[in-house]
């Protein structure tokens, strides 16, 4: 069957554009938090007219696909069941870089790191950034909604995609422009907007046109320890109550400080919770601010404040590559603890922020409650929370624990008026959270309404099924 | 898996590292000329790890161990501070040790990037 399939699409696409080998696909059928899945073929399209064949022979033959960027996301969304896999790995192009107008066009598989790069000589840059920007890519961020630490200033994708080149999954593989190069565009219905955060199931996007915005001129900030989560919780909505628009606001529990100091050699060990604060501001303003972060930190409890008055200290003091090992360092503590494989699970809920202290309080005692070794970090800016923890693959019973922790954590987000996703997606991990969020705001008929889209523009079911919805 | 002999132990327990973040592939430069995960550090450092576990064949792992260059870009890139260059010399004595894998890979990846 797969073989056969793959030489279907290679007769259509060209020779060197399909691979079958399973030990090859295998490495495209997993995610960071070890779910795998499997699938039939790969196929490497040089360019939309390939996408668009693709498109239109899976609807012919109804054969799934998984379009992918750099699967780091964190929800389950490109997991395969079958089918082909849609790698953008050969669509990474940057196609136009304007600056006067303030935008990129970059094909799906260039990665955020290249699109800054590409305009940084400018002083600009595309201001998503999410942890995993080195290897993410612009075709995921856009079907992921990607967010970052940089959210609390600038949001997430939805705000910074202003046109994109889709293909849609009917006879011809019909190709769409949509959108526009400008900032004001009223195009009728937003489709671009719908495409944003629609995890592959909708469309298969090719390209996208981003907005960029200048690189702020000077950054200040401060990496403040609590000894209690309590106080630095005070101390984000003492910031939002003194009017301080963050960059960047970010925080750690004692574990994940300890764990990502630890894997950098940092040197942070045993200093408590970690709140990170950074302000875009001039030169001449930082005193004033970090003096001002420094004051209303010391107030709620910081045992010990770092502050930092330009963005090249920023930079010595590495304190957001200690955010940055949040991920990745805690992974490598779970696999020396539990040993071999793991599975991860990554929280992704937001609640208004006012309601934080309550929202982190709630999940430490739902995990207490259940035995479960958990860590808690995120975007407090934002009030984007990733409480994480992990099992060994084969444990039902510990496995069966973190799936009822999981939803209460959703639970207690939605009950404290948030959401269940911010930045990482439905996909196959949050059906069910998506549906209790509905449900508790009385609106289950939008799952309805989302999928009745989905027929609309996936007829048959081939998108990337069973994520979402 | 563990305790067949020291050089797939040490293959194990380094490749086991992974987190599969990707964090390390834009440095890579055989990634670039063959755009295929095989040909990048993350694709290496996994099918050493599923060799280790007799999950990958030997053929895969001798064409990823056998085509990087051993040049360290994706090192500083890396949050659990594998060392690949090591990894892949010790894959290379475990497949070739193994006798079994003819390489067989590298063109269709290739053939793509020109094709791009």
């Amino acid at each position: 069957m797969a073989r056969s399939l793959a030489r279907e699409l290679e007769s259509l696409l060209g020779k060197g554009k399909v691979v079958a080998d399973p030990d090859i696909v295998k490495l495209y059928s997993r995610n960071p938090l070890g779910v795998e899945g499997q699938a039939e073929a790969l196929a490497l399209p040089g360019d939309v007219r390939d996408l668009s064949r693709i498109a239109a022979w899976a609807y012919e033959k109804e054969v799934p696909l998984y379009p992918e960027g750099s699967t780091t996301e964190l929800a389950g969304s490109t997991t395969p069941e079958g089918g082909v896999i849609i790698s953008f790995q050969t669509m990474n192009r940057i196609r136009e870089v304007n600056i006067v107008d303030g935008y990129i066009v970059a094909e799906a598989g260039a990665r955020l790191i290249e699109v800054n790069a590409a305009v940084e000589p400018s002083g600009y840059m595309f201001p998503v950034d999410p942890a995993s920007w080195k290897a993410a890519t612009v075709g995921g961020a856009v079907n992921t909604g990607a967010g970052g630490m940089r959210g609390v200033k600038y949001g997430t994708m939805r705000e910074w995609v202003s046109g994109l080149k889709i293909v849609l999954a009917d006879p011809r593989g019909t190709i769409l422009d949509i959108g526009c190069r400008t900032v004001k565009c009223r195009q009728g219905y937003d489709l671009v907007r719908l495409i944003v955060g629609s995890e592959g199931t909708l469309a298969l996007v090719a390209e996208a046109t981003l907005r960029i915005t200048p690189m702020p001129e000077n950054l200040a900030g401060m990496l403040a320890f609590f000894p209690s989560l309590d106080g630095l919780m005070e101390a984000v909505i003492r910031y939002r109550e003194n009017g301080i628009q963050a960059f960047i606001m970010e925080f750690m529990d004692s574990k994940t400080v300890d764990i990502s100091s630890g894997s950098l050699g940092a040197g942070y060990e045993g200093l408590g919770n970690a709140l990170i604060v950074v302000v875009d501001v001039p030169r001449e303003a930082a005193d004033r601010y970090v003096s001002l972060l420094e004051g209303v930190a010391r107030d709620s409890g910081a045992s010990k404040v770092y502050t930092a008055r330009s963005t090249e200290e920023i930079e010595s003091m590495g304190i957001l590559e200690l955010r940055r090992r949040f991920f990745p360092a805690s992974l490598e503590y779970a696999r020396r603890k539990l040993g071999g494989k793991v599975l991860a699970f990554i929280e992704d809920v937001a609640v208004p922020p006012s309601r934080l202290p309550e929202a982190v309080r709630r999940i430490r005692e739902s995990a207490q409650e259940r035995g479960l070794d958990v860590v808690i970090g995120g975007h407090v800016g934002d009030g984007n929370l990733h409480p994480k923890t992990w099992v060994k693959p084969g444990d039902p019973r510990q496995a069966r624990l973190v799936e009822e922790w999981f939803h209460e954590v959703m639970k207690i987000a939605v009950e404290l008026g948030g959401t269940v996703s911010a930045e990482h997606g439905i996909g196959r991990l949050k059906r069910r959270g998506l549906a209790m969020e509905l449900e508790a705001r009385g609106s289950l008929k939008a799952l309805e309404l989302m999928a009745q889209i989905k027929r609309v523009f996936d007829p048959k079911g081939i998108l990337n099924p069973g994520k979402v919805l | 898996m563990q305790g067949r002999n020291p050089l797939m132990d040490y293959i194990n327990l380094e490749a086991g590292k992974c987190s599969y973040c990707g964090f390390c592939e834009h440095a890579c430069p055989t990634l670039r000329d063959a755009p295929l995960r095989i040909y990048g550090p993350r694709g290496r450092v996994y099918l050493a790890y599923l060799f280790s576990l007799g999950e990958a064949g030997a053929s895969a792992a001798r064409e990823a161990a056998f085509t990087c260059l051993l040049c360290g870009a994706c090192v500083p890139h890396c949050p659990a501070g594998i060392d690949v260059p090591r990894l892949m010399r010790a894959l290379r004595s475990a497949v070739t040790r193994s006798g079994k894998g003819a390489s067989q890979h590298l063109k269709p990846a290739r053939h793509a990037s020109r094709q791009a």
